[in-house]
């Protein structure tokens, strides 16, 4: 039986691939190609069944619609697969497979050896059908397919016009092809024939709507059962899915009267943020809007490959004119966004912007610390000069009643911090610098700061390096009412230098990343002068106090001897992070990391991550975490121990001490979050906005005294106005 | 020194990969967006909690100078 299959089948082929020749326009490479895979299809053995042969067949049609081959190539593949199906008992598959041979190519014939009565008769009923009122030659009886006939009158020409769609199509008059199959489908709507319009609108780069109508002839072949046109139609569905390419648009903030056209079809500013299929080749984009009170456009051509996914930014920009300087023109062509574009322009343009802005601030633990803080800061800059100058000012007031005091058997205090800056820059191009200076009084501690920062715009702005440096001083008193004239020289005076170095790189348009490194160089004694620190026996107590041991537990085991904390006199300090900011949609991802290691052995990671969503013009709200870890300094100890010098009586103290926790290893976790509420227009004048933020933080100390956990709150009202 | 010099030549291979980016003045409008700032960006108490009850300081901007406080 195989062997009778397989010897019908290769003498049908050869008789096929002899007789069935037709003229080609398309490379009569691709047609032998497409012949030999038959070929070869057809003389492979199928042991039980022929369906292997049948899919490898569809296969290869779906090869031939792809690469283009001729129709009677097509016609070809029909006519093999309408054998096999014959072959396999499908009469109304075989019979399907001849209609769509004979309407790729009406000269097409069965081959003359190793053809069956069956297929003949098949083949026989589909050519020549029953004579029917109405019917012609190119008609279709309908009764296999269940398309209707063509109405009386309008048949002949309708055969007329799908030969001439396939002249057309053999001859590479594509666009004449799409014509005649749009004609013959407004006579009846046939889905091969939608198909072939789809295949021609689809060669002709007409991709949009040889979708539409490849989807149309799917659906028409589903509703009347038709295997072979659904199995061509998904193919060419798909295929066309794959080729097709997009486009979206970022529409400019703050342009009411935005209008956009795409080819010159309006495009509805409600749906600019949607994608568009789109046909491959030259498109252009044009947009109208007015910014700053001058009417401004965009225009701007897009070459479209296959599979593309455009994104079109529109940016508004007033065409040159008398009222445009060429300063003007060069300012906006170096212009790194919309709002930078409307800030080169004359009307409206600020030549000094004021921004002031306060808020208050509290803190409270668990330890008993509590704080507020009422701040206030200013700042005048000037966007054509160049220069901006500012300051700040902010008040502590602090009330403590910590288990670091009671132990000390020290009472509960309040004081006031009060700290304060002046700052101001100079950066008329692309090179700049800035100088800041700052102080902070307490009773018992003052220091100043004073320090400068030369910035530079690289690789047009893509590259920004910042390199700095700063000087500080403190002088550390005892408290509390030590006023800074009770200092004490001996101790207490530290010089801070630090090198400040960082880069910020534009990774793409929404996308920033900053990579920057501090080198902190800390000369002094910065012990704190009021800082006791218990000292245990070394064999009988200092090894068995455990963490978080109590005031009272500690008291009654601790030495008689209490020194003050001392603390290495010199500090270096190295750090560096990364900040990456991610602009999606609506929203910014900004995510921190720091790394951080010392002379003194204390090593910490940190990170940081707020999520910012613009809610509405006026409503931004954001998640706030952050965690950080850090082992202890190697001279931080739970329990110091003292011993006393048998030879001499003296108590040997440790060299270094401390009882600050935030020297020992700790877990910090803090989650939170703000609202920012913009309070008038944005594009106004004066912008006003309240800005809420809270965040509760959890420390963990796992090597401390007194206390293993911390909870704090802490949260800031603000309130902002620029104009 | 060697982990000197792999960070200076990873910073250098970012900017050179950088380099290759081209972002044009009108792609750039969501740069611009202030949440995008590489400056820091809290407000009030958050960056002095942070300064007291961390044992690290500095990074990115630096650390400032001292906390002024006891």
């Amino acid at each position: 039986m195989l062997l009778r299959l397989r010897a019908v089948l290769v003498s049908a082929l050869v008789c096929l691939t002899v007789v069935l020749v037709a003229p080609t326009s398309l490379a009569a490479g691709e047609d032998a190609a497409a012949r030999d895979a038959v070929k070869q299809i057809l003389a492979e053995d199928y042991p039980g069944s022929l369906g292997p042969a049948k899919k490898k067949l569809q296969d290869q049609q779906a090869i031939c619609v792809r690469k283009g081959c001729t129709a009677p190539v097509k016609a070809e593949i029909f006519v093999a697969l309408g054998m096999v199906a014959s072959q396999l008992g499908q009469a109304d598959e075989a019979k399907n497979n001849f209609r769509s041979a004979l309407q790729s190519d009406p000269n097409a014939h069965l081959p003359g050896d190793g053809v069956t009565p069956n297929i003949k008769a098949q083949w026989d009923e589909v050519k020549n059908p029953p004579a029917r009122a109405g019917d012609t030659a190119g008609g279709d009886t309908g009764g296999d397919t269940g398309e209707e006939p063509p109405a009386a009158g309008g048949a002949p020409a309708l055969v007329n016009l799908i030969k001439e769609a396939l002249k057309a199509d053999q001859d590479g008059r594509l666009e004449d092809c799409i014509d005649k199959d749009k004609q013959a489908l407004k006579i009846q709507e046939l889905p091969r024939t939608r198909l072939h319009l789809a295949s021609c609108e689809s060669r002709n780069n007409k991709l949009v709507d040889a979708l539409k109508d490849a989807q149309k002839a799917l659906e028409v072949g589903i509703q009347q059962k038709d295997q072979g046109v659904m199995r061509v139609a998904r193919t060419r569905v798909k295929e066309l899915l794959d080729r097709i390419p997009h486009v979206t648009f970022v529409p400019p903030p703050t342009v009411p009267d935005l209008r956009v056209t795409f080819d010159d079809r309006p495009v509805p500013i409600e749906a600019l943020t949607k994608k568009f299929s789109v046909d491959p080749g030259k498109h252009k984009v044009v947009a109208e809007g007015t910014v700053n009170g001058f009417p401004s456009t965009y225009e701007e051509e897009y070459d479209i490959k296959e599979k593309d996914f455009v994104t079109v930014r529109i940016t508004l920009k007033p065409p040159a004119n008398d009222f445009i300087t060429p300063g003007q023109i060069k300012c906006m062509l170096a212009a790194k966004s919309q709002e930078e574009v409307q800030q080169c322009l004359p009307q409206n343009r600020k030549s000094l912007v004021i921004r002031i802005a306060g808020d208050l601030s509290g803190y409270s633990d668990t330890n008993a610390v509590g704080v507020y803080t009422p701040a206030f800061n200013a700042s005048l800059v000037s966007p054509t000069a160049g220069w901006n100058i500012g300051g700040n000012i902010l008040v502590d007031a602090v009330t403590a009643a910590s288990p670091d005091l009671v132990s000390s058997a020290s009472p509960p205090f309040r004081e006031y911090r009060y700290a304060g800056g002046l700052t101001g820059g100079y950066k008329p191009g692309l090179y700049g610098a800035q100088v800041s200076g700052s102080f902070s009084s307490s009773p018992d501690y003052y220091s100043y700061t004073g320090g400068g920062r030369f910035t530079a715009d690289l690789n047009d702005k893509l590259i920004t390096p910042t390199l700095g440096y700063s000087y500080s001083q403190d002088r550390i008193g005892r408290g509390p009412n030590n006023y800074l004239h009770d200092f004490n020289h001996l101790k207490g005076l530290l010089h801070t230098h630090e090198i400040e170095a960082g880069i910020t790189f534009v990774m793409s348009p929404t996308a920033v990343l900053l990579i920057g490194g501090t080198l902190t160089v800390e000369r002094g004694d910065q012990s704190q002068p009021y800082r006791y620190v218990p000292m245990f026996d070394p064999d009988l107590v200092a090894p068995f106090v455990p963490t978080g041991a109590t005031v009272d537990l500690v008291n009654r085991t601790r030495l008689p001897v209490r020194p003050l904390e001392q603390l290495p006199t010199e500090r270096d300090r190295w750090a560096i992070g990364g900040r990456f900011n991610k602009r999606v949609s609506n929203a910014t991802f900004r995510l921190e990391q720091r790394f951080y290691i010392d002379t003194w052995g204390l090593k910490a990671s940190s990170t940081d991550s707020r999520y910012m969503v613009d809610l509405s013009r006026h409503l931004r709200v954001w998640p706030h975490l952050r965690l950080h870890a850090q082992t202890g300094t190697n001279f931080f100890q739970l329990a110091y121990s003292a011993i006393l010098d048998p030879s001499t009586g003296d108590i040997i103290l440790p060299t270094y001490r401390t009882g600050d926790r935030e020297l020992s290893p700790l877990i910090t976790a803090t989650a939170g979050g703000g609202i920012r509420l913009g309070l008038g227009e944005p594009e106004g004048n004066a912008k006003y906005g309240i800005t809420f933020t809270g965040d509760v933080m959890y420390t963990r100390y796992l090597k401390a005294l007194y206390v293993t956990t911390r909870t704090a709150v802490y949260g800031t009202i603000g309130f902002d106005v620029e104009f | 020194m060697n982990k000197a010099l792999l960070l200076v030549l990873a910073v250098a291979s970012l900017g050179f990969a950088t380099g290759c980016v081209k972002v044009a003045p009108y792609e750039r409008g969501m740069l611009a967006h202030p949440t995008m700032t590489p400056e820091e960006i809290s407000i009030g108490l958050d960056g002095h909690v942070r300064a007291v009850s961390e044992g690290a300081a500095g990074g990115l901007g630096g650390g400032g100078g001292g906390c002024g406080c006891n």
